[in-house]
């Protein structure tokens, strides 16, 4: 439910995960800045840069030690409007799914370590892996 | 017992009365008059505004009251047959408020204390669904109600009413009702606690699928054979026998069985249960939802979208059906698509809040927007809403007919406003407190209701409900407290919870234009008629393409205009490409001019056509040149140019279309003298001589001595030995011929 307007705020955080970022504002460089880590730019014409949050984009942003709450704080610092709840949601979905699969080696080969034997199983029966 | 009307008013006293009128929505001067004030009041209509208004256990009272002998009660049996159900205060209360509304009086007191309604009100009183036994009972004659009475076992009293009250007594009798199914055989019984099973209500289709018998109808005409009783009975006739099932008709005059129903008073009966068991008889409470989650509403959106569908209409880009001047449903999918929610009923929903809240308003496709609903974005949210309450089904026909209906969805929006706030509540639960307090609106069990309650919850979600569910998958519901306030905030109150509008927007050297989500309706409107939506999922943004730019040119807007607009409310210059694109579109624009005639006037000689242009006799005719020697008749059609040439002395022909030679058509000549034509030249053909003719060209007369060669299409094709070439003429344009030497024919 919309309650807080920040006008004085960069950026504008869309449902569909795309994130546009006001270049006229004085808290672009340190809303870039900040949104390099998890989202990438899509373009960036003079007054309005885009960016994507993807599942690549948090992985990547995982890989490097970015934390849920962090990227969720990014957001909620620099957003004009209320965040939508579902990119949200979708965030800590896919952050949370950082690590649960890990490619070790093992000897001469190579072993694949889960958090959870169900997901071992799913993996197994996937016809695509 | 029976209580009059008038009986009840004279014995309010002056505020009660006044308090009365209020509430059925009648001026003080009808109070004048108490017989006519009865007569209102007991219409139909009023009644049916008034039984909307009162809840669950006061139906409840009403219905029992009209059950009793002249619908009235000693005060002591009612007491009884609530047996302690409900507390004295909350009783006496009910009972006040029935008072108030003018449909119940009593007197709360052992003896002589009573409580009674009148005949309007057991007419008219909604029923829930199912059959009462006085009803089925209605179409029966006298006679069949005594084979009835006899068939049960009792000695049938002598006259109709009396026979009728007897059924209702014995059928209502729990004890009487015990006997009658304990002498059932085994599948009888299964039979009718599989109907009563199924509700108490089973169609003709469906007993087929019972699974005690295969008997799906009864074995007439024996029926109301007393003697039939003897012989072994299939277990459904056995029923409708014993009257524990009675045969239901859709329509009284209909001969055809629609299926078997359970009467109440047989279903009170057999359970044991009071008419006050049926239901609650208190507000049940709200459960609230534990962990439930969900997305909340955002009104934010609700007015964007709604900007959107104005902009769609006003641009005229929705379809209407000449028959009513509704959209067509693609139209209002194709909006949907561009909005990219996922709801396909938004934009239907949309179209119908901005058009009963009067913010769309015209007709046979030419709409306007009503600016003042677009003050500020509280104004907006709550005309959206205001429109949303007019909507839908409203639970019935008659609340239109009564001056300040509050309708269904009325009711659902005070009752917003009192719910606890950002608080989930299993959406049953709130179903089941509507259907308490206005059960002839919300409670499945009346026909007509339930389903509008139903679609009334769902498309409040859009709008200011939130929706979710619990992880046991129970679904919930929300009122935001921002909801609460927006309803609730009184003018010049401090602190809003909507943010202001935007009224700027961003054009980007891509020829994107973003646009807040809060933007004003009236810069999403501009941004219709500029451009085409991209993406909707807050922001939305723009595309100006050379085909947005070619639509705006083509509904009236010059290049300067275009850019006018954009820059009045771009938060920055607009970009050189920008400028560019309406640039380019604008100097296309124009270049191919298009109008209107009904003739064209086309001469071998262009001198000629001057000449028709100067003629003062064909100052009637208005000109626009479009070639040397062609020029469009504007003003007439062909035939009324051809006229006005020949008056003026001329002699024009029709052009068919697709030839460059004139020919007039066969038309103009009369059969008998073509037919006459083609014979000469024949004759002429075959006996080679030489014709001297004179024809019509291009306005001019010319003669000539000719060898004819071939007739052909109308077309006499010979040569002209004097200027020693071929030649074709039209026969139609001949106008004198005769044998070279010889005596001419002339036309």
């Amino acid at each position: 439910m919309v309650t807080g307007y920040h006008p004085e705020r960069p950026l504008i955080v869309q449902a569909d995960r795309s994130l546009l970022l006001e270049v006229d504002n004085p808290q672009f460089a340190e809303c870039r800045d900040r949104l390099a880590a998890f989202a990438e730019l899509r373009k960036s014409p003079e007054h309005i840069h885009s960016y994507a949050v993807t599942p690549l984009s948090l992985w990547n942003a995982s890989a490097a030690g970015a934390t849920v709450d962090g990227v969720i704080e990014t957001l909620t610092a620099f957003s004009k409007y209320e965040v939508p709840a579902n990119l949200l949601a979708d965030i800590r979905d896919l952050m949370g799914r950082y690590g649960r699969l890990r490619l070790l080696r093992a000897g001469d080969g190579l072993a694949l370590e889960a958090d959870e034997p169900d997901l071992l199983d799913q993996l197994r029966r996937n016809a695509h892996v | 017992m029976s209580m009059q009307l008038v009986q009840l008013l004279q014995r309010l006293s002056a505020e009660e009365r006044g308090e009365l009128l209020r509430r059925r929505g009648l001026d003080a001067a009808s109070g004048a008059d108490l017989g006519k004030l009865a007569s209102k009041l007991a219409d139909p209509g009023s009644l049916v505004a008034a039984f909307a208004e009162l809840d669950q256990f006061q139906h409840l009272v009403l219905r029992w009251l009209a059950d009793q002998p002249g619908h009235a009660a000693a005060w002591a049996a009612l007491g009884r047959e609530l047996d302690g159900r409900v507390p004295p205060d909350y009783l006496e209360n009910a009972l006040r408020e029935l008072r108030l509304w003018g449909l119940v009086d009593y007197e709360a007191a052992p003896a002589p204390g009573y409580v009674a309604t009148y005949g309007a009100v057991a007419t008219s009183l909604p029923q829930p669904r199912g059959a009462r036994l006085r009803e089925l009972m209605a179409n029966l004659d006298s006679e069949t109600l005594r084979r009835m009475a006899m068939g049960l076992g009792l000695k049938a009293a002598p006259t109709r009413d009396q026979r009728e009250r007897q059924l209702l007594d014995s059928l209502g009798n729990s004890d009487f009702c015990a006997g009658l199914a304990g002498r059932l055989s085994e599948p009888a019984r299964d039979l009718l606690e599989w109907v009563r099973s199924e509700g108490g209500w089973v169609s003709q289709g469906h007993v087929k699928s019972n699974p005690v018998t295969k008997v799906t109808g009864l074995a007439a005409p024996t029926i109301w054979d007393v003697g039939a009783a003897q012989k072994p009975l299939d277990p459904l006739t056995e029923l409708v026998h014993n009257r524990l099932l009675w045969e239901f008709r859709e329509y009284r005059w209909d001969s055809r069985v629609s299926g078997y129903v359970v009467p109440r008073e047989v279903e009170q009966a057999l359970s044991g249960r009071s008419l006050f068991d049926t239901g609650p008889l208190q507000p049940p409470l709200l459960e609230r939802a534990e962990r439930a989650r969900g997305l909340l509403p955002n009104p934010v959106h609700l007015m964007r979208d709604a900007s959107h569908l104005l902009g769609f209409v006003t641009t005229g880009r929705c379809e209407f059906r000449q028959q009513d001047g509704e959209p067509y449903q693609r139209s209002l999918r194709a909006l949907g698509k561009a909005l990219q929610h996922p709801d396909a009923g938004y934009p239907f929903l949309l179209w119908n809040l901005c058009r009963a809240s009067g913010l769309l308003h015209g007709a046979d496709t030419t709409f306007t927007v009503a600016e003042a609903g677009l003050a500020d974005p509280r104004t907006l949210y709550l005309t959206l809403l205001g429109g949303w309450s007019r909507t839908g089904w409203q639970g019935d026909y008659s609340l239109a007919r009564v001056g300040n209906p509050r309708g269904l969805r009325m009711r659902l929006l005070e009752l917003l406003v009192s719910l606890p706030a950002d608080t989930w509540i299993e959406r049953g639960s709130l179903e089941g407190l509507c259907a308490f307090l206005w059960p002839a609106l919300f409670s499945p069990r009346y026909p007509g209701a339930g389903q509008a309650g139903d679609a009334a919850l769902s498309s409040l979600l859009h709008l200011a409900l939130a929706e979710g569910e619990a992880p046991d998958g129970t679904k919930a519901v929300l009122v935001p407290r921002a909801v609460q306030l927006l309803l609730t905030k009184q003018e010049g109150e401090e602190g809003g919870t909507l943010p202001p509008w935007d009224e700027r927007w961003t054009v980007q050297p891509d020829r994107c234009v973003v646009v807040a989500p809060n933007a004003h309706p009236k810069a999403l409107l501009e941004l219709w008629r500029l451009a085409q939506i991209e993406s909707n999922q807050g922001a939305a943004v723009f595309r100006l393409t050379a085909a947005s730019v070619a639509t705006a040119l083509n509904r009236g807007m010059s290049p300067d205009a275009i850019l006018k607009l954009l820059r009045g409310r771009s938060a920055t210059p607009l970009p050189p490409t920008v400028e560019r694109l309406i640039r380019d579109q604008g100097q296309r624009f124009g270049r191919i001019r298009v109008g209107a005639a009904q003739a064209y006037v086309r001469t071998d000689d262009p001198a000629l056509l001057e000449e028709l242009q100067r003629d003062r006799k064909l100052h009637g005719l208005e000109w626009q040149e479009l070639a040397p020697g062609v020029a469009a008749v504007v003003n007439v059609g062909p035939t009324a140019a051809i006229e006005v040439l020949r008056k003026a002395g001329y002699l024009p022909v029709a052009e068919r279309p697709g030839t460059q030679s004139p020919d007039t058509p066969r038309s103009n000549l009369p059969p008998l003298q073509v037919r006459q034509l083609q014979h000469f030249c024949r004759v002429a053909i075959r006996d080679g001589l030489r014709l001297s003719v004179r024809w019509s060209e291009g306005g001019r007369s010319r003669r000539a001595v000719i060898e004819p060669q071939e007739l052909k299409d109308g077309h006499l094709y010979a040569y002209w030995p004097g200027k020693d070439e071929e030649v074709v003429l039209s026969l139609a344009a001949i106008t004198l011929v005769s044998v070279a030497g010889g005596e001419e024919a002339g036309w």
